[in-house]
């Protein structure tokens, strides 16, 4: 330990360290004892609650190992939660700016290779629009005669009416 | 590192294997004494010794692995916390992250020790 002066040196006290060792103890003397009894009985319908009684144990046991991992994991997270730096805002805009600026480039880049007042349109698509039409918004369209567009069939978006 | 050393430092891994080793050996001596006994009533003593016992032995052995797999982060944590305290000693003044840090492992420390 680095710091045992300053934390816990597990994540677990000593109330989880107790009530595991309680568990399990419970456990391995509810199945130790189960077995001798039903050694020691002939008959099937009586053995059957000893075997009740093993299966307790091991639910017990599982019970008390499942809370004390769920409470270290509990513990370790909310430690490495709290130590592990936290980029300040700065760091963390110019993390959100990396990833806004492919986006914001590509659609500058598509706005300039347009002719703004032309009518857009991909290919595959039934209508032409406005460039700021929000049914183009993310489609990679490309400006255009409006000849050009009703000859490929293309009518008016009803939305942006261009 | 010497094989001791390394068993003593690996105490929770070792048990667990060994755990597991067991709850092998136990399950296979149920499924042997089960196979050769004749009547249900003479063979639930094997259930319960060789099935209940072993899946109990894997259950801890399982527990001891994985609370092993915690205490190392806890270590590294240990580690990563002691890092940047030596990193920002002797500085005029912390960085807010490193005041930040500082102040959450301690109440990291109080929400443990509370449990």
């Amino acid at each position: 330990m680095t710091s045992g002066s300053l934390h816990l040196s597990s994540p677990w006290g000593s109330t989880q360290r107790v009530v595991l060792s309680v568990g399990w103890t419970l456990a391995l003397c509810a199945v130790g004892f189960a077995w001798f009894a039903t050694s020691g009985e002939a008959v099937l319908d009586h053995q059957v609650g000893w075997v009740a009684v093993a299966a307790a144990g091991v639910m017990l046991a599982g019970a008390v190992s499942g809370a004390w991992l769920l409470a270290g994991r509990r513990a370790v997270g909310l430690r490495a939660r709290d130590t592990l730096p936290v980029p300040d805002e700065g760091q963390l805009a110019d993390v959100v700016d990396l990833r806004v600026k492919a986006p914001v480039a590509t659609a500058t880049a598509t706005a300039a290779q347009t002719n703004g007042a032309a009518p857009v349109a991909a290919s595959g698509m039934r209508h032409f629009h406005r460039l700021d039409c929000p049914l183009a918004q993310g489609k990679a369209v490309a400006a255009a005669a409006l000849t050009d567009h009703v000859k490929a069939g293309r009518t008016a978006c009803e939305v942006c009416q261009p | 590192m010497s094989v001791m050393k390394w068993i003593r430092n690996q105490w929770d891994r070792v048990t667990a294997v060994g755990l597991m080793v067991a709850a092998a050996l136990a399950m296979l001596a149920g499924w042997f004494g089960v196979s050769r006994s004749a009547y249900p009533a003479e063979s639930m003593p094997y259930i319960v010794s060789g099935g209940f016992f072993g899946l109990l032995l894997i259950g801890i052995g399982a527990v001891l692995w994985l609370s092993a797999d915690l205490r190392d982060e806890w270590r590294k944590l240990d580690g990563i916390e002691q890092a940047w305290r030596d990193a920002t000693i002797g500085r005029p003044a912390e960085t807010p992250a490193a005041t930040r840090t500082v102040q959450g492992g301690e109440a990291a420390r109080a929400t443990t020790a509370a449990r």
